[in-house]
């Protein structure tokens, strides 16, 4: 079957993330991509969010970041092309993703105590700006429910690159990949129209 | 519609799942920092040269100048760690070697470091290796080795007694 290049492209929102967003009251993430359809084969794809995270540590100081990112990468189809005039189109996909976000967070009454001489003191409000990239590896399935409506699943395990430098610590929260000690592994549920 | 049930129903599931394991808060890195004491006896030999030997002491008893709460009671031990006064620019110890009192000044420069959500800050202290002085009952002189007295274990501090 012989199939054209431009088959169209389609946008996605992600459920998955914006769930989560309500479900939890000190995190949020929202999420959605634009992906171009070439031979029903390859799928360049650029996503971008904005997340962030208020919250106050067990040892009460008060940690806030706000910050957009974005992840261009591609998916590749490991299914047949659908036929044009077929009522549900599906896709088995694997891709994979650079993703960036430059951000800055802020640290608010962060006490200092000392156990032995006693005492203690608050250090005064602090900004960090950093800078912080990864790479992804996805695995999923997009299946048409109705008329160019899609819906799809998706997991991705994330690697964050870059050394830490001296003296600077991989933050807590980073937009686009989320808290730290959740690990590197995410999920994704979208809901898709094709133009 | 079902279908579609059948769906988002797991997904809800994995959420609380993923929120239980959300909690995870705790401070994986060492921030015990004490500045770390070694002692030494001197002796001469007949030919004269200096022998320098690790010093156990029969009884060691340490605190703070001032403080009530001792940091070793009555011990036999070779080195001591000292928590630094982390307000203050020099801190003092009372040392109680082998039942003779001596007092060890440590002055220094404090660095308060950001490290983390999890672990907060940590305090980096630089000895003032010219100044770090102490009286001289049991003790014969001292000797700061290293400066930088952070979460490692290693002998900032080394005391020497001239056994007879």
């Amino acid at each position: 079957m012989k199939v054209d290049l431009w088959q169209g492209f389609k946008v996605e929102i992600d459920a998955f993330s914006a769930i989560m967003s309500i479900a939890d009251d000190e995190t949020y993430s929202f999420e959605g991509n634009i992906q171009f359809n070439l031979k029903e084969k390859y799928f360049p794809i650029l996503e971008i969010g904005v997340a962030g995270v208020n919250k106050t540590s067990k040892s009460g100081f008060d940690f806030k970041t706000n910050g957009l990112f974005s992840r261009i990468g591609f998916d590749y189809n490991l299914l047949a092309p659908n036929e044009p005039d077929v009522s549900i189109r599906k896709y088995f996909f694997v891709g994979a993703r650079y993703g960036f976000s430059n951000f800055s967070y802020d640290i608010k009454n962060v006490t200092i105590t000392d156990d032995y001489w006693g005492g203690s003191t608050t250090i005064a409000p602090m900004t960090y700006k950093t800078y912080q990239h990864w790479l992804e590896v996805v695995a999923g399935i997009r299946v048409e429910i109705f008329k160019n409506i899609f819906l799809g699943w998706n997991v991705r395990r994330k690697i964050l690159l870059g050394k830490e430098k001296d003296g600077e610590i991989t933050p807590y929260f980073i937009p686009g990949i989320g808290v730290k000690s959740m690990g590197n592994w995410d999920i994704n549920y979208t809901i898709g129209y094709k133009f | 519609m079902k279908k579609f049930l059948s769906r988002i129903v797991p997904l809800f599931v994995l959420i609380f799942f993923i929120q239980a394991c959300s909690e995870d808060e705790e401070c994986r890195l060492d921030r015990y920092v004490v500045a770390y004491v070694h002692f030494y006896s001197v002796s001469i030999s007949e030919t004269g040269e200096l022998n320098f030997n690790v010093l156990t002491t029969d009884s060691l008893t340490v605190y703070g100048l001032g403080i009530d709460s001792l940091l070793v009671d009555s011990m036999r031990v070779s080195s001591i760690g000292l928590p630094l006064n982390k307000f203050s620019t020099l801190s003092e110890f009372i040392f109680e070697i082998n039942g003779v009192k001596d007092t060890v000044s440590i002055p220094y420069e404090v660095e308060n470091e950001f490290l983390s959500f999890e672990c907060g800050y940590l305090t980096t202290f630089y000895l003032d290796s010219l100044n770090v002085s102490s009286t001289n009952n049991y003790i014969d002189s001292l000797r700061v080795e290293v400066r930088e007295v952070n979460t490692e274990n290693v002998g900032h501090i080394k005391i020497y007694h001239t056994s007879q």
